[in-house]
């Protein structure tokens, strides 16, 4: 089974970027969302939801057009600082990365929405800056509620597909996430793989679920 | 002579079914002044205005002279350059702070909180003051509301303000407790050299507390006067 570990590897440190990613990402717009108005907030709500409606292929074939080497952001990249995104990890990192976005930002944002502003309030008549609230008020209100987001998001991303496949292909060792080995085993009548990778792959979303799960109810902050 | 307090604040709240309109001004000498009125009358609304919570279209809020506020001369201190201390109604403590933790957040810059093994002079003093000895390492939700409270006040205490708002302090408490918890804030207050405003819809805090008070309904203030008159 020497064949399953390379991959298991892979997936952990594409999930594990792709992950850390999402989780800035998910909540500076979590926030931007849950405390600001402004317009095309709906929209941009609703575009960044894309992903998780849309099928992975689709979102694959955007990403092809728009950082394939043609592309205007992978032109971009690749003319400032050399780096070519399509079928290398990295690609891999940006397609899990993308389709798990979703879920971070969503409930980043109904965890900032779930904190009393009453608290920042507080803060705020008692001498202490915007940024320094943000760290020491609202983040750790709300930072069960995102924990719980964060998680979902490495399963969904170590899970990732057909994202992963359009734009960084299946090259073993390199490209080849779980998902995709469990595929490549299948196709090629390997039924022992198969079995092997599919149990591994379900042992590690279900260790992601029950930590999920404990966190999801979080501690909401009383009032009085 | 400055006055502690000369304010008037203006500002439009629309409504769906109808508006609400502030139009307050009271000017006031006495150190412990209240404003009374019933809920809804618009004194939550000029306190967070006074704190610069909310900023109203016109007017001027003045402490002693200095203008927070003034929308002609275009000044507008944020709330954290007021210097006020503001005693919230449910008193806000920081559900995720032990009591000294919330007590110290206001001397404590940067950009994490104390720790909680803290220590600072002042926080050790406040709460020997308001006897948070034995709750000093517990957090808000274990607190019963008397000590709730006074965490709330040692919390804006130890940071030295300027003046001291009170947004109903007894309405989060039971009512046994409110006599009692009333009698402590007066003990409490007679020793400290720092004007109050408070508001409260109940007159029993402005027999025990008051110095002066100000009537405020529909967004409007009347004029000042002495709290033996209250029920004339």
């Amino acid at each position: 089974m020497e064949q399953a570990w390379i991959p298991l590897a892979l997936t952990l440190k594409v999930a594990g970027w792709a992950t850390l990613i999402t989780m800035v990402l998910g909540v500076a717009l979590g926030y931007l969302l849950a405390r600001t108005r402004f317009p095309g907030r709906d929209l941009l709500d609703a575009v960044l939801t894309l992903p998780m409606v849309l099928p992975p292929t689709v979102i694959g074939y955007y990403l092809l057009v728009l950082v394939g080497r043609n592309g205007p952001v992978g032109e971009w990249l690749l003319g400032a600082f050399g780096i070519h995104l399509i079928f290398t990890w990295q690609g891999a990192v940006l397609a899990a990365a993308i389709v798990a976005l979703p879920l971070t930002f969503k409930s980043a944002r109904a965890a900032f929405e779930l904190v009393d502003p009453q608290y920042e309030q507080a803060a705020r008549v008692l001498g202490i800056g915007e940024v320094a609230i943000f760290f020491r008020v609202t983040l750790p209100l709300a930072w069960r509620g995102i924990l719980a987001g964060v998680l979902l998001s490495f399963a969904r991303a170590a899970g990732e597909f057909g994202a992963t496949l359009m734009v960084a292909g299946s090259i073993p060792g390199k490209t080849q996430t779980l998902s995709i080995a469990v595929y490549e085993a299948v196709q090629a009548g390997q039924d022992d793989l198969a079995n092997f990778l599919v149990l591994i792959t379900s042992l590690t979303c279900i260790a992601v679920l029950l930590a999920a799960g404990k966190l999801v109810p979080g501690r909401v902050p009383e009032r009085s | 002579m400055a006055m502690i307090w000369d304010v008037d604040l203006r500002h439009r709240f629309p409504g769906s079914t109808h508006s609400f309109e502030l139009d307050m001004q009271f000017r006031s000498n006495r150190r412990r002044l209240v404003l009374f009125g019933p809920s809804g009358a618009g004194k939550s609304l000029a306190l967070k205005m006074i704190a610069g919570l909310m900023t109203p279209s016109a007017g001027h809020v003045r402490l002693d002279g200095d203008a927070l506020f003034d929308s002609i001369q275009g000044v507008n201190l944020s709330p954290q350059r007021r210097g006020l201390g503001y005693v919230f109604q449910h008193y806000a403590l920081f559900p995720h702070l032990t009591v000294s933790q919330n007590i110290a957040f206001g001397l404590h810059r940067g950009l994490v909180n104390p720790r909680r093994s803290v220590h600072l002079d002042t926080v050790s003093r406040w709460i020997k003051v308001l006897h948070l000895e034995n709750v000093a390492n517990q957090y808000p939700e274990e607190l019963s509301g008397g000590q709730r409270q006074r965490t709330a006040l040692a919390r804006v205490l130890v940071t030295e303000p300027r003046a001291l708002l009170l947004d109903e302090p007894f309405a989060a408490l039971d009512r046994p407790l409110r006599r009692r918890l009333r009698e402590e804030l007066n003990e409490l207050l007679s020793r400290l050299d720092i004007p109050l405003l408070l508001i409260t819809h109940d007159e029993d805090d402005v027999l025990t507390l008051a110095d002066a008070v100000i009537r405020v309904d529909g967004g409007r203030a009347g004029e000042e006067f002495d709290p033996a008159n209250l029920s004339a």
